[in-house]
Formats: structure tokens, sequence, C-alpha cells
């Protein structure tokens, strides 16, 4: 009896899925030169160097990648779905490393990622000493220090603690010689022989906008007379990226060919598209 | 052995079906004389209120005695032998499967022939591991439970929530609700399933942890009601009682979002609740045919801050019961309940809502059972069930009517009262504009349940010791028909922002919908057990056994979208270290399966509701000239299912102990763990997310949709571990009394919160009913029934107290755009101290008090509810600009007064 029993113990134990979908595990580097790029117009034009002006990372994991259509690599195009519409690109899965955040002020609405700044401190310099666009309420007082900057993220976000406010902490990249490098994870992959990795970075403009970023739409903050919207990322950059990769963003040139999920893949985004300049 | 063993097969293969539970309890014991000598061949003779004729045993050569599957209730016990002295224990109560020990020293012979005693009650039973606990009629009418057995049911230590219970960690859809032996869980929602008067309960009782196979189809709890049967005596009870609102402190604030309070002119809803209740009960034929015949009219109206128009809850409920004993050798019990309800004014959203607009739901449904016990021979017993339930929910607008009085809407001259109105399209209101012309939707929803089930109990075998085995097996055929759609399939949307018009379109949209919505889902379950109580020397028991659960589920075309099966094994030691009944070590194991209620086969049903958005004027400008037609949802269900699934399961652990401290009062300790895993899940498979699961930033197939898949993977779990210190006092010396403590840290879903599924975007957490959480709390609870007799102006004092302390609560952040098939929001784990549920607690009081009549005694009954006023928020959720809004408060101190007849 005891026997039958550990036997039906052992059942549900050892239970396999066997699901075809795996969590794709590698590394993304970026040349360091990729931290460059142009702010201002006209005269006023300066190259600006920091890894903080770094947009959200995108990743794909599509059937194929192609050349030709755009300037620069691209996944193939699918079949058309809707009359009039372009195929567009089906990938099986993707994620970012870093999105776009609301960091508690309007002014930084679609310009603050996560992964990019470490404190309330690391945002003020930024915009104060890099962009020479100091952060302000909408009463145009400068937020001069992280305790104001704290406190006023408290206050609208109802938060107690600095971890839940995700625009800030760890960096996403390292520096490891010339690159700059971040681990990634795409989730639930459906293995599929021959399938590519491939993505791009969103740069920010002259004006430090980024074509990703819709500020019209996303959340909506409602804070006593403030009431505007957070916004976020198009929902379909990883279907349609050549509808935002722009002037200054940085692509992948070779995507890496899935063989064996379940091993380790590197992904150099070295591409940079300047083309159009 | 082999012999009997072969009984049992061909027993359990020649009787079809089942759904366990046991109705019925034991005396056992041990009888020795003045020198600890065991006495055999003493003649133990038991009779009691709820028992037909009586029943006996005699001792054996070891002095041992069993009465099995008698009856709960209070039972009168004599031990007879010659040159003895006869000894009788007058009130030894038998509770649902538990075992009543009961040891007795039997005198010579003297000058006396027979001896009373009124020793202590048996307040431990040293041959169950089972956790949880079991209230007596005599407890359940002297302490405030609201009249409810699913409050009364959260004395038990590792119970919380509201009416639907949550038991061990598990949500309130996973548990098993028995009556009379009957399966009452309702198939659809796994929540209960029918009403009935309160004071037909005798016994109610609450399984949370360690219960035998006989048991099973739940990952929470087993919630198990016994109803009167009746007696030789012809007694009738009237009840009434009426709770007002208006009674208790008015005056409370409106809260901001954030807990703080806006507007201290706000009055809190107005609430009356009325209640009228008989039973009756007798002899049809004595000894021989018992009957008991109970009603119970509910109705409450509830009013929402500002709203005019109550919901108003009519219930009437009905329980009838006929036992039959044409010898001492069978017994028969005819089951039937009814309780059909109506409410009216559903939608109590907003105070703009007119009347001709409203809802009106009625539910109910019907349960009739066939119960044959057959007592073989004194070691032998089969028990067989036949029921038929049937649960309906029935919402629609209000049907028309020619009485003008009732003023909403009106027949047209032709049409025929009661008609509902099906083809007008409802209008519906948003930021202060009307709602008018129509309800939204109307369904009609039935639930078949019919089950048949058998057990049969082998007693007192003995090989290398004693062994009590106990087998059966259930089926169940459960049938869920539903239609759903809208009225006249389209419904407008008017936002009318600026005015409260009700006849002005502003800014409104429209959706037509494909439909009605016609769905059949089925399902097939068959268990089976095999349990035995193994005592290898007096006070060492094994109980160990298995439960065998399978389940098909069927979509509405027909096809298996579940076919599970799970053995779950469970196994108790139990020490009773000094062999006197009172002390016990516990140790046990076991596992437990919900193999899924028929809703859960819906979600992979191929039809789906379509539904189109059109714009009206105002978003033209926002629509650059394009077609207004904005969204197509087709109507296909495009939820997808993995092949390799398997039934959710729970291994739990536990260990503890429990001593009798002072006459008829116990104390016992507990530890628990319980671990949860392949909760039914869905993934989704279309929709890709960014790092953190907010936005979405590319789909597989270029359309919006969200498609699930079903899974049962090992990582949707919970983890849930309870330490439990708890005090029993046993009724005696006129009162009686329950304490518990419980400390819970539970991980994976939280207390009180629905957990019947988990749905994730891939880069995030499996979270349960959108939520994924670290619950740890401290729970206490407390019954005290108290009596001064003073015949017959007797005076009842009863009380209950509960206290939940704070638990973190998950910080909840909005998707940031385009929200999709309930994917608004994403739960993140507990930050620090970020939000926390205030501890609540809540202390109740309840006053009777007997006046002597003509043939009967009159109560009085007055009952005060939170007597403290205490109004702690206990309930929240995140705003859409992430503030939290105080969802649920307190209710204040609520008076309900009422009488009681007793004939």
């Amino acid at each position: 009896m005891l026997s039958v029993l550990l036997l039906a113990q052992l059942q549900g134990c050892a239970f396999d899925e066997n699901l075809n979908y795996y969590d794709l595990r590698g590394t993304v580097k970026i040349p360091l030169s990729a931290t460059q790029f142009a702010y201002g117009t006209g005269d006023e034009q300066r190259i600006i160097d920091d890894i903080r002006a770094l947009g959200p990372l995108y990743l794909g994991v599509y059937p194929a990648v192609e050349e030709g259509l755009y300037p620069y690599p691209h996944p193939s195009m699918g079949p058309i779905l809707s009359e009039g519409q372009d195929g567009n690109a089906y990938p099986y899965g993707g994620n970012t490393v870093g999105r776009f955040d609301w960091a508690c002020y309007q002014q930084l609405v679609c310009k603050v990622s996560t992964g990019r700044f470490e404190d309330y401190g690391d945002i003020i310099d930024f915009f104060s000493n890099v962009l020479e666009e100091p952060i302000r309420t909408l009463d145009g007082e400068m937020v001069g220090s992280s305790v104001e900057y704290q406190e006023r993220c408290f206050e609208v976000e109802y938060a107690t603690g600095n971890n839940e406010m995700l625009f800030i902490g760890d960096r996403d990249f390292r520096i490891e010689g010339d690159f700059l490098v971040a681990d990634v994870v795409i989730p639930h992959i459906p293995m599929n022989e021959g399938m590519k990795i491939w993505g791009w970075v969103d740069m920010p403009s002259t004006s430090y906008e980024f074509s990703t970023c819709d500020p019209s739409v996303g959340d909506t903050v409602n804070y006593y007379a403030e009431s505007y919207d957070l916004g976020t990322n198009a929902i379909d950059v990883l279907n349609y990226p050549g509808k935002y990769i722009d002037y200054g963003d940085w692509v992948v040139q070779t995507p890496a060919e899935i063989t064996d999920p379940n091993v380790d893949f590197e992904l150099v985004v070295d591409f940079h598209y300047v083309e159009e300049e | 052995m082999i012999k009997f063993l072969f009984r049992v097969l061909l027993l359990l293969l020649i009787v079809p079906n089942i759904a366990f539970a046991a109705t019925n309890g034991n005396i056992k014991g041990l009888i020795v004389d003045e020198y600890e000598v065991p006495l055999p061949g003493v003649v133990i003779t038991v009779t009691s209120d709820n028992l037909m004729g009586n029943r006996q045993a005699q001792s054996d050569a070891n002095g041992s005695y069993f009465i099995a599957e008698l009856p709960p209730g209070t039972y009168r016990l004599e031990a007879k032998r010659e040159k003895f002295k006869s000894v009788i224990r007058p009130n030894v109560t038998v509770k649902i499967g538990a075992n009543a020990i009961v040891n007795i020293t039997m005198p010579l012979e003297g000058a006396s022939e027979e001896i009373i005693v009124e020793e202590t009650r048996a307040v431990i039973d040293t041959e169950s591991g089972n956790q949880g606990s079991v209230l007596t009629k005599e407890f359940l009418e002297r302490i405030p439970a609201g009249r409810s057995y699913q409050q009364a049911a959260q004395l038990a230590a590792g119970v919380t929530g509201g009416a639907n219970p949550n038991v061990g960690g598990a949500s309130g859809n996973e548990n098993t609700y028995m009556m009379d032996g009957v399966n009452i869980t309702d198939p659809v929602t796994g929540t209960f399933s029918l009403n009935f008067n309160f004071d037909a309960i005798e016994q109610l009782q609450v399984l949370t942890s360690a219960y035998d196979p006989e048991y099973g189809q739940n990952l929470g709890g087993a919630i198990n009601i016994v109803t009167e049967t009746g007696g030789n005596t012809l007694e009738f009870n009237l009840y009434g009682q009426h709770l007002n609102g208006e009674w208790g402190p008015k005056g409370d604030a409106i809260y901001a979002s954030d807990g703080f309070q806006l507007a201290p002119t706000d009055f809190d809803s107005k609430y009356r609740t009325t209640q009228l209740s008989g039973k009756v009960s007798g002899p049809v034929i004595r000894n021989r045919m018992w009957f008991i015949a109970s009603y119970q009219y509910s109705r409450t109206l509830i009013a929402r801050t500002g709203i005019d128009l109550p919901r108003d809850f009519d219930g009437h409920y009905v329980l009838g019961k006929l036992t039959y004993s044409p010898n001492s050798s069978h017994r028969f019990t005819l089951l039937g309940q009814t309780d059909p309800t109506t409410i009216d004014n559903t939608d109590q959203s907003s105070r703009f809502i007119n009347p001709e607009a409203q809802g009106r739901q009625a539910q109910g449904g019907w349960l009739s059972s066939l119960r044959w016990e057959w007592y073989i021979s004194p070691e032998q017993f089969l028990e067989t069930q036949a029921t038929v339930q049937k649960t309906y929910i029935e919402v629609y607008g209000v049907p028309c009517t020619h009485n003008k009085s009732l003023g909403y809407h009106a027949c047209a001259e032709e049409e025929m009262d009661n008609n509902i109105d099906f083809v007008t399209s409802p209008r519906l209101g948003s930021f202060n504009a009307f709602d008018k012309d129509n309800y939204t939707y109307y369904t009609f929803d039935d639930r078949w349940r019919i089950n048949f089930s058998s057990k049969y109990s082998l007693l007192q075998m003995q090989f290398l010791g004693s062994h009590d085995l106990k087998g059966g097996v259930s089926s169940d055929i459960l049938i869920w028909d539903s239609v759903f759609g809208y009225m006249g399939n389209l419904y407008y949307v008017d936002l009318n922002a600026q005015s409260y018009n009700p006849d002005t379109y502003q800014n409104y949209y429209w959706i037509e919908t494909s439909g009605p919505l016609n769905y059949s889902t089925t399902s097939n379950q068959f268990s089976s057990f095999l349990q035995d109580v193994y005592k290898p020397i007096t006070n060492l028991t094994f109980r160990y056994g298995a439960r065998y659960d399978r389940a098909v589920f069927r979509n509405d075309v027909g096809d298996p979208i579940i076919d599970v099966g799970v053995i779950q094994p469970r196994m108790s030691i139990i020490w009773d270290p000094w062999a006197d009944a009172q002390t016990k070590l516990v140790a046990n194991y076991g596992r437990f399966s919900n193999t899924g209620r028929i809703g859960v086969a819906d979600y992979l049903s191929k039809s789906g509701l379509g539904s189109k958005l059109f714009l009206g004027e105002f978003f033209s400008e926002f629509t650059n000239g394009a077609s207004n037609n904005y969204d197509y949802t087709p109507a296909v269900n495009l939820n997808s299912m993995h092949s390799d699934m398997i039934a959710p399961r729970a291994d739990e652990f536990s260990v503890g102990a429990e001593r009798a401290l002072i006459a008829d009062l116990a104390a016992k300790l507990y530890f628990t763990g319980k671990f949860t895993r392949n909760l039914y899940a869905f993934d989704e498979t279309n929709l890709y997310w960014d790092e953190d699961g907010y936005n979405i930033i590319g789909t597989g197939n270029g359309s919006v949709i969200s498609n699930y898949r079903f899974r049962t993977p090992d990582i949707a779990q919970r983890n849930y571990v309870r330490t439990d210190l708890g005090l029993n006092k046993v009724w005696s010396n006129r009162w009686e009394a329950q304490f518990n403590y419980s400390y819970t840290v539970s991980r994976g879903t939280a207390q009180g919160t629905p957990s019947s599924f988990l749905s994730v975007p891939q880069q995030v957490d499996y979270f349960i009913g959108r939520y994924l959480g670290t619950d740890i709390r401290h729970d206490i609870t407390g019954g005290f029934a108290w009596e001064l007799p003073d015949d017959p102006w007797t005076t009842r004092l009863g009380a209950t107290f509960f206290l939940e302390s704070g638990y973190p609560i998950s910080r909840t952040y909005q998707n940031g755009n385009y929200s999709d098939d309930g994917r608004t929001f994403i739960y993140k784990d507990t930050v620090g101290s970020y939000a926390r549920s205030a501890t609540w607690y809540e202390l109740n009081i309840l006053i009777q008090q007997a006046v002597p009549v003509r043939k009967g005694k009159l109560w009085g009954i007055c009952q005060l509810d939170n007597i403290t006023n205490a109004r702690t928020g206990w309930g929240a959720y995140p705003s859409f600009d992430n503030r939290w809004i105080i969802s649920t408060r307190q209710n204040p101190v609520r008076v309900t007064l009422g009488g009681r007849y007793e004939y």
C-alpha cells in the first residue's frame, strides 16, 4: 500500500509540459560611440556623449532578416492581412532593454527610459548640465534637489520607497572594452529553426525626442490641476520597425541566428543609420 | 480477510457512483473495572433524540466497544453487565466525522444499581488528524454568526474571507460544500450554491487541513453541513428579525482614493434586512419516520450612497427532509430544497439610472436527493446517495407591468405583463449621464449537477491490530447551459460629460454585438477513495489512504478541454502518548487536488461574442475623416490549449499537538505548510511586451488581440505556511468557547483574493487573480456561548470576535497602452510598506432572553454587530491614476432585533 502511495506521490512531481517554448538568453552589445548624438539645431547644435541618452533597445525574434527594402537590415515582411496595408513583420516574440517611464514631471514625458539613471540626482544632472534644459514644474519652478524630486514622486505616485520608482536604479548597460553590454532574456519563444534575433536602439532626435514614444497616449495622471498623458511606446514597433527607425538610431547589422535555444546568443548593434543625413 | 475484501470489491462494483462527505459520527472507548482490568461483554446502549430507536454494541475481549455511523447529536450512553453497576453517561456529543471517545470504569455491584456519571467530555479525538472545527446546533444558536454558516465557518483557524471563504490560502472558488452528504458546490464557480434556513443546521463541520481521502475535489477546505432530521416529538419554531441601517450611527464620510476623507456630509449606504423563518419537525410514525420542514424569507434592501432605488433582494428558502427507518438496519432520507430569489435594481453604480433601465436578477434552484444507509452489521455500513440539483441565474431588464404604481416600464396596451424587452437597445451613461431605455444585457444560465455516490465501511477488522476500512466511488455529471446577449445586440454609450440631460446624445459611441451567445459546457467526473484507520496498539493510530479524481470537461462543441486524473495519497499518524484520550501528537501529509470547475472549460469554447465599435460625431475630428468603424472583435474564441495538462494539486504537511488542559477544555498547536502547483493558467501568445510587462511592443499576428494559451505550469503556484494556536471548550457547565490564533505567510496569492485563474504576459511572473502577493497576516477568532438556565427564564449570551492584521498589498501599475481583455493592470510584488491593509476587528454580541408562554417559550433576541463601531477600510484597489480607492469599509454598529417561538 505504501509503495502505491509513494508512486502516486511521485506522479506529478516530474511533470513536463513539453512546451516548445524557450526563454532565449544572451547579451547585447552596443559600440561605445553609440552614446553620441547631435542635440540642438543650427549653430547651437552640439554633440552630446552620454550613456543616459540611450532610448530603449527593442529586440524581436523573426523568421528572417533581409536587406534592400530599407537602408538598413530589417525583418522580412509577412503576408498582407488587411487591404491597403503592407505586409508587416510577424515576430515570434520580443523584449526591450529599458522602456519609457514617466519620471514624475510633465516635462519628462517620453524623455526618460528605465535603466539609464541611477538616482534622482542623475536625472537632474543630465537635464541641467548635459542637455542644459533643467527640469521645471508646471509652475516653472526649477527642480534643484534630489529631495525635492523624491518628495514630488512619492506624492504623485503615492509611493513610499525609491524602489518603486523604476526609472531609477541600476543601469542596464555595463562597459566592457569598446562596448556597452547588457544581459537580456527574450521569453517564451517558440523554437523555429533558423529564426533570428534582430533589433535596434531608439536614439534621441536633435530636439531630444524619441520616435517610438508618443506623448499623447498611455496612462493619464490626474493630480489636482495636473491632467495629461504620460506617453508610451507605439504598440507595433516590432511589427513595423521601418516606421520608427530614423536618423541616428543604431540597428543590428548581423542578426543572431538561433539554432540551439539553450545556447546563449550574442548580438551586436553595430549599424549606425545616418544615410538620410 | 480475503472474503471481506471480496465483499468490499463486489459492493463497490455493483453500486453505481459518488461525492463524499461524512454525515455521521462514532462513539467508541474502553471499559475497565475498578482495577483497570478490561471488561468484555458489557452491553452498550445509546439513545438520542436524533436516533430512531437505539443502537447497541458489546465490548470485546479487550474491553473495547465501537458504535459507528451515528447521526450527530447528543446521546445518552448506558453500559450494563451483570454483577457491575450500570453506568450512564447522559451527555455524549457525537460530531460529524469524529469519534466521541468515552472510556468507562464500571464498579462492582453495590448499594445502588446504576450510577450517572457527568465526567469530563471527550474534547480530543485521539484517532483523527483532521484540522478544523465542528460547530454544533447548540453553539450556533447561541453565537452571533449572522445566521450564516459561511460566517460561522470563519471561527476555524485558517478560514478567512466572506460569503465564499478562503480556506488554507486557497481562493473562494476552491472549496467543497456539502449538505447532508450532497455536494452543493456550484459547478461553474466553485462556490456555495444554495441557501436554506440557518435554524435547520444540526452541525457544521469545517475541514481546513489533513482531512481524510473521503473529502476531495478542492484545494481549500471542505464545509460540511448536516441538517436536522426531526424526532419523536412534534416541535416548531418561528423566528423573525429585522435590521435597520438607520438604527446605527450615520455620517460616514466619502474617502478619497488614497484614503483621505473628502466629504464629511455624505452618508453610508442605506439598508434594511428582514428575515422570517419557520421550522416544524416531528414524527410521521414514531421511531420509524420523521420529518422536518423549514422555510426562510429574507429581504434585504441596500442603496448605495446617493442612489434612490435600493437593491432589493427577495429570497424564499425551503428545505424539507423525510427520514424513514423501516428497521434498525436501514434508513432512507429524502431531501428536497429550493430557494427562488429575485434581486431588483441590480445596478447600483450610478444615481443616474432611470428605473426602466434597471436590471432584475432571478436566481435559485432546487435539489432532490435520496440516501440509503444500510447497517449491514455492527461492522459493516453501506451508504448510497443519488442527487439531482439545478441552479439558475437569470439577468435581464425589468419586465413591463400594467401596474402603474410600480412606476417603471409600463407595458404597451397589447403587451402582456412581465414581458422582457429584448429589442430596445440600451443607452449607457457615463460621466454623470443618464442610463435609460433598457437594461444592457440578458443572461439565462442553468447549471445541473447529477450525482451518484456510494461508500462502504468495514470496521474493527483485526489484522495485526484493528482496521476501520472505508471506500467509495462517486460520479458526477455537470451541465452548464447559458445564453448571453445584449438587448437589441446594440448599445450606446453617452459620455455626456457636461450635462445630465437624459434626452440628448452627446459625445457618444455605440457598439454592435453579435449574439446572442449560446453555449453549453459539460463535465463528467469520477472519484473514488479507500482509507483505513489502523490501530496497531490502542494509543497509536495510522490513518492512511488515497483518493482518485478524474475529470473531463468539454467545451461548447464537445471537445474535451480538460481530461485529468490525479491520485491523492494522504496519511496521518496520531499518537496518544499516555493512552488517556487527553493528549495527541499528530503528523500529516496529504495531496489535494481540484480538477477544475466547469466554468474553466468555457474559456476554451469555440464561440465568442463579436463586437464592432462605431464612433459618433464627437469623435470625427479625431479620426481624420477615416471610417468611424473603429474596431472589430471576431466572434471566435481565440484561446488555445496546451496539449499537456495536469490537475492542479497541493501537497500539505502538518504537525501538531492537542492537550486537554482542564475539564472539557483543550489547547492545540499546529504547523501547516501547503504547496500548490500546476494551477490552471493562461499565458499570452500574441502580444509582446516590454521588459516590465507594461507596454505592448508588437504582436505575433498583426492584430492587437490577446490570444491565451491554457496551461498548468509548475510555476503557477502558491506556497502557504501557517501556525495555529487554539483553545476549545466543549459545551458543559453552561458555556462553550472556541479561540484561534493563526499566523500565516502565503506567497502566490493573498487570502481574500480570487485565484481561479492566472493570466500573464510573458515578462512577468504568474499572478493569481491578477494579483501576485506575499501575504503575511495574523488572524484571531473567538466564539463564546454562555447560558444562565434559571428555567424557564433562560438567558443566553453569545459573542464572536474577529481580528485580521494588516497585510501588504501589492503595488499595481497600469499598463501604459491599449488595455486588452482585462490586461489593464500589472501587479508587482509588494514593495516595502507601500500599501497595507489596515488591521480590522469586529466584536459582535447576541443576547437572548426566554419568556415562558403557553406550551412553549418565547425568546427575545437582540444582536449587536460591530459594537465598537470600527470603520476600517479592509479592501482597496488602484484607481486609473494609481491612487488607492478604499473599496470596502466595515459596516457600522448594527442592531438586529428578533424573536423566536419554540413549541
